[in-house]
């Protein structure tokens, strides 16, 4: 994979998940400006970083995303829950199409259909915008709106005329192209895209209006705007440009929609004359006489008339067409006529009084000028509160005057040049600006317009005077991010692991100088030698400690890794069954094991179900049973000497002890007597027997079958234990306990009819040697008395089904382990030495034994069997 | 690629890139009433194109490139 790649995937990931978290938090309090400033910004590096690879689907979606996040940031969309509910699931589509990503290096076919999708819903709540720079960025593609853009008139006559005349009667593309200001630091180059898009006939590039001082140019500043004329299809277009889509707008034209005269009306009888003429030979179907009258009156009007163009028009089509135009040839000859230029079909009226304005909307295009201009007036203000070189001082004065002159006729009902100069002296002489502010503040105060000045850093103006400002900044910074960020590594797991194999490894190799120790001795009969390789382990056994531990520690990571996705979850859940959930999470920071917490994962995803399906009761419930509507759901971690402990809580209904023991003896898991035997917590433990399940109804969240056996399972083959304790109307804890640490279990051998097997040391309690007196019989039962409690006996001969050792010694000796919460005492032949040892779990044909948790390497070259207490017992 | 300064006329020759958009910018400032020939200009970056007709400087010979020549058509040709 492209090492780009490789790097964009885990940091988009990174990415994803803080903007999900900061929407969920955005949910709970909109009006946290580090909330949303967060959210904003991871959004907008992921569409940065996006850009750089071909991934034009997720950088769109993404690019949706972010406008809407940007809207809510200036305060212009308020968020509701549906607004999270979409950009959640978008974050969610970025996140598969990163595995999809990962796993082929491209995006799913449907990419381009989800996205179109997803970016349709999302735009459809972008507030309206006024056209312009600043506004064009929220503009979706129109591909293929069939109104003639407005701009179509101000393309040269000459141009429009030479390509109406070959087009014949094809249907054209006008399409405009608004590169956005920062576009060059992107590495676009708009002419290039130009000259390379498909069907190109004519092409106009348009400066801002009017042009800004040269002075005050920022040349890496994009301003231009370029306008198109283009024989090719606006799905063409619209694939070639497909990076910049929403800079463009593409309308499909016909070729009469070009024939639209421009110019001042001329006045004159003639033109009434020409008129009647003109219909006449038309009736008569005389073209060449139509010609000649035309040619006759052009040689004697004004050429920049509107009459001389529509003249000129008059000719072009009928060198085109002949008679055949009729329509077109009626308007271009009323339009002699009268001066006025009638509306054709679908095409908005154009009254030819000078330039049309070059801002693209219609209806609102003097407002939107209006605004652009007191913005720019705003910011030359700032310009000149900017402390300069002396030198400079003077030439910027006269910028900004220039500038503000310019500014006046588009600010209409406002100031006059006599005041502007006036306050510009001011400035001058006396460095006052505030004659100036006050002038402009008149100005804005005329309308309601007051959103120009009040911004403080007015984001993508493209008025080059301004200062660049990066379009994601945030006005002022969150005082408190001072966090130092820290230094981490990326290292990728398999090279942990093999570290991991390799000091599991030396581990044992150690453990072999302790028998080759023992050999010296008495094989070799060296006890000098013996003792020298005693003193050599004892410093090998200390490395290898600290090796191990700082080995184990890479792996460590924080249980937020796997908690974090729990909010998320339990605000989906909550509002699929309209329950309302207090979620709280304690003990983020501890640690355990990567390949623990990975397989907790899952078993965790479904207890919290559990608990919110079953658990947690409906707020109506909640009330009746004199609870707060809001349920709770508490999850706790914590480091408990070797283990890792997560409690999931909720303070729900609880689990009935009676139901669970009816469903028991209804499943034949357990007989009746057992069942009366039960105390209440046992009873609930039940539900982690097999094929357990008590809802009578499926729900499709939790589902039938996939109870509590398989979280227990889960949690046993990692190691660890599994729990719970319920009070009935008041909520379930279940707990899970875990080992720190997965790869080197500390055992203790026994010795069992001549054989040795190995028990693990954290469910030994502690060992005894009991005489045979000390054993009592309880109905079919051993037990024996130790310190008040009395403890079952189970003899690991008869349990393995081994042949009871011979010698039926005075004492016997008893391991006391815990299983299950309870004690248990062990009766074996002998105690042995306490190992660490790697248990490497059962394969193959021995996979399905029962009985054994694996089997483990000696330093001697055996292999120890390792028990399961839980299945032997 | 090559940007020539000679009195007020400035000729750039070849492809310019969007580097030379400063210098240009800083050099356009200094001339009074600047003429550009383009005649010889193979390509020239979108930057480059701006600056030139936010310098209404008069386009003596405008660059063979039919696209190029489009965006200079505005302006005066002295």
């Amino acid at each position: 994979m492209n090492p780009l790649l490789a790097q964009f995937i885990p940091e988009a990931r990174d990415l994803l998940d803080q903007a999900g978290a900061g929407m969920l938090a955005l949910e709970r309090d909109a009006r946290s400006e580090t909330v949303i400033n967060d959210v904003f910004r991871a959004v907008h590096t992921l569409k940065g970083s996006s850009g750089l690879f071909d991934l034009m689907p997720l950088t769109r979606l993404v690019h949706a995303a972010e406008d809407l996040l940007g809207d809510v940031r200036t305060g212009d969309l308020d968020l509701n829950s549906d607004i999270v509910d979409r950009l959640l699931d978008s974050l969610d589509v970025v996140g598969q199409w990163i595995d999809a990503l990962e796993a082929s290096q491209s995006l799913p076919h449907d990419a381009e259909a989800t996205m179109a999708e997803r970016v349709a819903v999302l735009r459809s709540w972008l507030p309206r915008q006024p056209a312009g720079k600043g506004g064009g960025e929220h503009r979706a593609v129109s591909a293929g709106s069939s109104l003639p853009p407005d701009w179509l008139v101000d393309m040269p006559e000459q141009e429009r005329m030479a390509v109406f005349t070959a087009a014949s009667n094809r249907a054209l593309t006008a399409w405009s192209f608004d590169p956005e200001a920062d576009c060059f630091f992107r590495g676009d180059d708009p002419v290039a895209m130009l000259s390379h898009s498909p069907g190109l006939l004519a092409l106009r590039a348009v400066m801002p209006e009017p042009l800004p001082p040269f002075d005050g140019v920022d040349p890496l500043n994009c301003s231009l705007r370029f306008e198109v004329l283009s024989d090719a299809s606006a799905d063409a277009i619209e694939q070639h440009m497909r990076y910049v889509a929403e800079r463009i707008d593409i309308r499909t034209i016909e070729a009469c929609d070009l024939a639209v005269p421009t110019g001042t009306p001329a006045n004159g009888p003639l033109f009434a004359d020409f008129g009647r003429l003109a219909r006449q030979t038309i009736e008569e179907g005389d073209p060449d006489a139509l010609k000649r009258s035309i040619t006759t009156l052009l040689g004697m009007i004004a050429q920049s008339s509107l009459q001389a163009s529509a003249l000129r028009w008059c000719h072009a089509v009928l060198a085109r067409d002949g008679l055949a135009s009729r329509a077109m040839l009626e308007r271009l000859i009323g339009a002699i006529e009268t001066g006025v230029v009638a509306p054709g079909e679908g095409a908005p009226g154009v009254v030819a009084i000078g330039p049309a304005p070059s801002l693209a909307s219609g209806a609102s295009t003097a407002d939107a000028r209006r605004e652009l201009a007191l913005q720019i007036a705003a910011v030359q203000i700032k310009v000149l509160e900017t402390p300069s070189d002396p030198a400079i001082a003077h030439g910027r004065f006269e910028a900004v005057a220039a500038v503000l002159k310019n500014l006046v006729p588009a600010i209409g009902g406002g100031g006059s040049d006599g005041e502007l100069d006036q306050a510009m002296l001011a400035a001058v002489k006396d460095h006052d600006l505030q004659p100036l502010r006050d002038m402009i503040a008149a100005w804005s105060g005329a309308t309601a317009a007051n959103a120009a000045p009040q911004h403080g850093a007015t984001p993508s103006t493209t008025i080059p005077t301004s200062p660049p400002n990066e379009p994601g900044a945030p006005a002022a910074e969150p005082a408190g991010d001072n966090k130092a960020i820290p230094r981490v590594l990326r290292v990728d797991q398999t090279k942990i692991d093999s570290i991991m194999n390799l000091v599991a490894e030396l581990i044992v190799a150690k453990n072999g100088l302790s028998y080759l120790s023992v050999r010296a001795e008495q094989v070799h009969g060296s006890r000098a030698a013996a003792r020298e390789i005693k003193d050599q382990f004892a410093v090998i056994d200390r490395i290898t400690q600290g090796l191990q531990v700082g080995v184990m520690s890479v792996r460590m990571m924080p249980v937020s890794q796997v908690f974090q996705r729990f909010p998320r979850l339990v605000r989906d859940i909550s509002r699929k069954l309209g329950k309302t959930i207090d979620l709280v999470i304690e003990g983020e920071d501890t640690e355990a094991d990567k390949n623990v917490l990975e397989s907790l994962a899952d078993p965790l995803i479904h207890m919290v179900r559990n608990s919110l399906d079953h658990g947690i009761e409906t707020p109506d419930e909640r009330r009746a049973a004199g609870k707060r509507a809001e349920g709770v759901l508490r999850i706790v971690a914590r480091q408990e000497n070797d283990l890792v402990v997560i409690e999931v809580s909720d303070d729900g209904r609880g689990i009935d002890p009676q139901k669970v023991k009816a469903k028991a003896i209804h499943l034949g898991l357990i007989s009746n007597d057992k069942a009366e035997l039960m105390s209440d917590q046992d009873a609930a433990n039940l539900v982690f027997a097999a094929g357990f399940s008590t809802k009578e109804e499926v729900s499709d969240l939790s589902g039938r079958g996939v109870g509590m056996d398989v979280v227990r399972s889960a949690v046993l083959k990692a190691g660890g234990d599994v729990s719970l304790r319920t009070t009935l109307g008041a909520g379930t804890t279940v707990t899970l306990r875990l080992p720190l640490t997965m790869a080197v279990t500390r055992i203790v051998t026994i010795e069992c009819s001549k054989r040795i097997f190995g028990i693990p040391m954290d469910l030994v309690a502690e060992t005894v040697k009991i005489q045979h007196a000390q054993i009592h019989k309880v109905k079919d039962m051993e037990t024996f008395v130790l310190r008040d409690s009395i403890i079952p006996i189970v003899r690991l001969s008869s349990a393995l089904c081994l042949p009871p050792c011979g010698g039926a010694n005075e004492e016997e000796a008893v391991m006391v382990v815990r299983v299950a919460g309870q004690r248990i005492g062990i009766v074996v032949d002998g105690f042995r030495e306490r190992l660490e040892v790697i248990v490497k779990p059962l394969e193959g044909v021995l996979e399905g034994m029962r009985g054994f948790s694996g089997t483990a390497l000696l330093g001697d070259g055996n292999v120890l069997l390792i028990l399961d207490l839980q299945e032997v017992l | 690629m090559a940007i020539t300064v000679q009195e007020n006329v400035v000729s750039i020759e070849g492809h310019c890139p969007i580097d030379e958009a400063e210098p240009l910018f800083e050099t356009l400032r200094g001339i009074e009433d600047p003429i550009f020939d383009l005649s010889r200009a193979t390509s020239l970056h979108t930057a480059i194109v701006q600056l030139v007709l936010a310098s209404s400087a008069t386009v003596r010979g405008v660059p063979s490139d039919k696209v190029l020549a489009s965006c200079f058509r505005t302006c005066s040709l002295g």
